[in-house]
């Protein structure tokens, strides 16, 4: 029978919430609102209405290109006459951020791009910017592997070329060995003719004898003959000097020869290694030269936008907003409300309230949590639904946990409007205590220690590893056990107050 | 006549104001008792003490013999309250709101339906049973706060100034409607500052001053014990009271003559106005008028409150 009173609370409470034009406004749809907002400023996914100041004392074609490329992106980009007007536009407002180009930037050129930025608009600047160096480096990449393709070209075309003239060289040093070859037959040939002749060898005793007396003629023919004789040693010194000359000069030739042969035998060496060496590159492709590490981020989620990031914070805020107003605000009504009284007289404890109100408040919330990861599977599409079943578990846990503490919230506040203040505060102060704002990290010692046990940093870090890691909520039981203490807390100090209140 | 209600010296303050001190109170099974007080007397705290709403600081209410405040359940299974400012929820429908409260009394939903169906027409709100509550009239929501306390239909009905912002007709439609309740055996205590209704009304009433009750009673001995008698009105034409003033103030309380009118009080009125009368034969005085009153539940109020 207590299950029909507890149907019967829920059911009235429903009831008056949806009649009550400002509590389902401001209650049940608020939140979703402000989540929608949030969402929306976050989404870097469409940035048309940023507007990027430009100026080179001379554009380039490279320039050009980068332009080109940041208004592909959607951004406006508006030339400037000088550097001061492209800064002032910044401070003005009229532009987002002044990119300054070097005068007629090419690949040899090494000036630096400068950006100029307005550092109070953190979130547009880092969105920008990000934009901005992605185009840039893009373009950056492109141009290293054009220049690295033509390195590999022309290395490409050497190898061919080295390979045309290995063969010539082979057939110039064949041709060098043939001829020494030839040198050294020669020089043999040479040496092998015998030019020793010795005139005393002749026999003139015989040629005397022939003769007998006629000593004239004899001597006539033998003086002939001597000349003769004499005259022929003469060529044949001639021809022997001649000979040794040759063969000096065939000596040297050949020596020069067999140097050359060295030399030629080097260079085919030379030219081996050459295109050794250029075969053995490990590397002949631009893509890879250019980019020779490559890195990929591989979300779980489709990455269209920074929201991706966001998403676990955006369900954690979505959460603590909703669970600590919702239920302050029911938790308020139902105690200001005239009826309060006669729920009283009823023969109804006062846990069935409680619980009543809490039951209320989760299944608003998961209303809304369903629209929101309704929403939510529209972007992250099949890998939302491998992490459902952890996360509503999670979302349960947490919802809870922040409900006792808005209801905690009701029953110490008076007036709805205080209960409000007071439920926007203790958001905004885990909010700021939380690594949203500011990295947690930056706050003093004392204050990281307590922020570590923030209701919302705990939510969001068991949200974000289950969201962005797939883990499960066995995996984070400190921080599910650390959530289940302060909801259980919260709880008793709920039901303490209720009991005080109604004494 | 056994006691529904017992309260034993019970004491309660707000802070440094006492309200209620040490009062002690019985109330009988089966009647209608007022409770009538000066505002900020503590009637409507008394009746929130009664229904455990509020604790008493000193002191024990008792239901039928068991204390209130440890047998909270009992009490509001039995007990019904209609509030001086209306209890109900403004967003929901007249059927919305008895259907709820009906389902915290733990009753089945045909119970529900049937007692619905009872009341609502003894109050006539049968038509309005789908409007919004704050969508009702002012009388309206009175006779639909009733209408809520009756959904379990209790044994103690406690109603809080219950005809006030009513008018004539809804008055007396209400007022016989609490007879009716009370003729099944229903006890009722009723607070409200419409003297003539309660004196009309309640078998017994309870005169409330400084949060302490003065006088319980019926009626009459309200009359008896605290009424400076009856008043007679006694006009001759001659309206010549010499002789007969000084004669009769040693048989009435108090003889004085008012614009040709002698008036006295005297608890034995009929007795008097027989002397008066035979005074005015034997002295052939022609008798204009001659009129007894008997002190109003108002009188008998302010002359309690007064002496307190």
């Amino acid at each position: 029978m207590s299950m029909k009173k507890l149907a019967g609370i829920v059911k009235k409470n429903f009831r008056l919430l949806m009649r009550s034009k400002s509590s389902s406004l401001i209650v049940v749809f608020g939140p979703l609102l402000l989540v929608l907002l949030v969402g929306v400023a976050f989404n870097t996914a469409n940035v048309s209405g940023i507007k990027i100041s430009t100026y080179s004392e001379k554009y380039s074609a490279l320039t050009e290109d980068l332009i080109n490329g940041i208004k592909e992106t959607k951004f406006a980009v508006n030339k400037l006459d000088s550097q001061e007007d492209c800064i002032e536009s910044v401070k003005l407002g009229t532009g987002h951020m002044c990119i300054v180009f070097p005068t007629n930037l090419n690949v040899q050129s090494s000036n630096d791009i400068i950006f100029h930025v307005d550092p109070s608009r953190v979130n547009l600047v880092y969105t920008v910017k990000e934009t901005i160096t992605n185009e840039i480096e893009g373009k950056s990449n492109e141009i290293s592997k054009q220049l690295a393709e033509g390195v590999l070209g022309k290395l490409s075309e050497t190898n061919l070329e080295i390979n045309d003239k290995k063969t010539l060289i082979t057939s110039v040093s064949s041709s060098l060995r043939g001829a020494e070859s030839s040198v050294v037959k020669s020089i043999a040939t040479l040496e092998a003719v015998d030019m020793n002749r010795d005139f005393d060898d002749i026999p003139w005793s015989d040629l005397e004898a022939k003769f007998g007396n006629d000593t004239a003629n004899f001597d006539k023919t033998y003086g002939a003959i001597k000349q003769q004789v004499r005259e022929f040693g003469d060529i044949l010194e001639q021809v022997r000097i001649a000979r040794d000359t040759a063969n000096r000069e065939l000596t040297s030739a050949r020596s020069i020869i067999s140097q050359n042969g060295l030399l030629v035998g080097s260079l085919g060496s030379s030219l081996d290694l050459i295109q050794k060496n250029i075969n053995s590159l490990d590397v002949k492709d631009a893509d890879t030269i250019a980019n020779p590490i490559e890195t990929q981020i591989k979300p779980i989620v489709t990455e269209k936008s920074n929201l991706n990031f966001l998403f676990p914070t955006l369900l954690a805020m979505l959460v603590m907003f909703t669970g600590l107003l919702l239920s302050s605000t029911v938790m308020i009504r139902e105690k200001s409300a005239s009826a309060n009284f006669r729920n009283f007289l009823t023969p109804t404890h006062n846990i069935w309230f409680v619980l009543g109100n809490f039951i209320t408040n989760f299944l608003i919330i998961s209303l809304q949590m369903v629209v929101v990861l309704g929403v939510s599977y529209y972007f992250f599409g099949k890998t939302l639904l491998d992490v459902v079943p952890n996360l509503l578990g999670a979302l349960g846990i947490i919802a809870t946990m922040y409900i006792f503490v808005g209801m905690f919230i009701g029953q110490i506040f008076k007036s709805e409007e205080t209960g409000a203040l007071a439920s926007l505060s203790t958001g905004s102060l885990m909010l700021f205590m939380s690594n949203t704002i500011l990295p947690l990290e930056s706050l003093p010692a004392f204050m990281v220690k307590v922020g570590l046990y923030n209701p919302f940093v705990i939510s969001e870090g068991i949200i974000r590893k289950i969201t962005l890691f797939n883990s499960s909520l066995e995996a984070q039981l400190t921080s599910v056990y650390i959530l289940t203490g302060i909801l259980v807390g919260f709880f008793i100090l709920t039901y303490i107050a209720d009991l005080r209140r109604k004494n | 006549m056994a006691d529904v209600i017992e309260i034993k010296g019970v004491s309660k303050s707000f802070g440094n104001k006492s309200v209620i001190e040490k009062l002690d109170l019985a109330i009988p099974k089966g009647k209608i008792v007022g409770i009538i007080g000066a505002s900020g007397s503590g009637k409507t705290t008394l009746l929130k003490l009664i229904t455990g709403y509020y604790k008493p600081d000193k002191g024990n209410v008792f239901y039928e013999g068991a204390n209130v405040n440890h047998n909270l359940y009992l009490v509001k299974k039995n007990i019904g309250f209609a509030t001086q400012e209306n209890s109900f929820y403004t967003k929901l429908s007249i059927q919305e709101n008895l259907e709820y409260f009906g389902s915290l009394y733990n009753m089945k939903s045909e119970v529900i339906k049937k007692n619905i169906d009872k009341v609502l027409p003894l109050l006539e709100l049968d038509n309005a049973r789908y409007v919004i509550a704050e969508n009702l009239s002012d009388g309206m929501q009175r006779r639909f706060d009733l209408a809520c306390a009756l959904i379990n239909y209790p044994k103690v009905l406690m109603m809080d100034e219950p005809t006030e912002d009513l008018d004539p007709p809804l008055r007396r439609k209400v007022l016989k409607l609490i007879r009716d309740l009370n003729s099944v055996g229903t006890t009722i205590i009723i607070t409200s500052h419409l003297l003539s209704e309660v004196e009309d009304l309640c078998d017994y009433i309870a005169v409330l001053h400084e949060g302490k009750v003065v006088r319980f009673g019926t009626i009459e001995q309200l009359r008896d014990i605290f009424g400076e008698g009856d008043e007679i009105h006694f006009v001759t034409e001659s309206q010549r009271y010499d002789a007969v003033e000084k004669y009769m103030k040693s048989h009435a309380k108090s003889v004085k003559i008012e614009n040709g009118v002698l008036i006295l009080r005297a608890k034995n009125a009929e007795v008097l106005l027989k002397l008066l009368l035979g005074w005015a034969k034997k002295k052939k005085e022609k008798v204009i008028y001659a009129d007894v009153k008997r002190p109003s539940l108002e009188e008998v109020f302010e002359v309690l409150t007064k002496k307190k």
